[in-house]
């Protein structure tokens, strides 16, 4: 797969800078529990 | 330990998830080093780790399976203890100039790390690398050459 077919499937998926920050925050800290 | 190289860049997981999912300036960076053969984007397995959990937990699982796929064919695997940080320990390890992230904390705090940061490692948001990054004016200092434009395709 491309770099263009994973840009067009992510396409609808609506998130922000911030929730992307949020996720791996609560990612690694789950990871350090 | 080799100096470290601007040509090797490392994009933490926000970077690398938000380069999928949200576009904007994680995009902007990360096209830099896509359209240039002679610039390495570097990861450990861990770091890639972290990414396709972001990417399942705010998409699915199928997207962040391929996304991993396409991202470990374009990345120079390093290895670092599994403690450290992902991010601070594939820049250190992969002998990477840049550290791209969107945490304003890890260019200061490297507690509990087996490996301290080296001194030339350059920690920026992903907007101020875009806005920053001179292609030209780095392929000149690197390869002594005029620089010949970008020679890959992005979205390849």
């Amino acid at each position: 797969m491309t770099w263009a077919d994973l840009f067009d499937a992510a396409a609808d998926v609506d998130v922000t800078e911030r929730d992307v920050r949020d996720a791996l925050r609560e990612h690694r800290e789950g990871d350090d529990a | 330990m080799p100096d470290a190289s601007p040509t090797r860049i490392v994009a933490d997981a926000d970077v690398l998830a938000a380069d999928l999912l949200v576009g904007g300036a994680s995009r902007e960076a990360l096209d830099h080093v896509r359209s240039h053969s002679w610039l390495t984007l570097v990861a450990s397995d861990q770091l890639l780790d972290d990414a396709h959990a972001v990417v399942a937990a705010l998409a699915d699982d199928d997207l962040a399976d391929a996304w991993r796929d396409r991202a470990a064919d374009a990345t120079d695997r390093v290895d670092h203890d599994p403690g450290d940080h992902p991010g601070l320990a594939s820049a250190v390890h992969g002998n990477a100039a840049h550290l791209l992230s969107f945490d304003d904390a890890l260019g200061s705090v490297h507690a509990g790390m087996s490996v301290q940061p080296h001194a030339k490692l350059s920690v920026r948001p992903p907007d101020a690398f875009a806005r920053l990054f001179d292609a030209a004016s780095l392929y000149e200092a690197e390869f002594d050459d005029d620089y010949p434009g970008p020679d890959r395709d992005p979205r390849n």
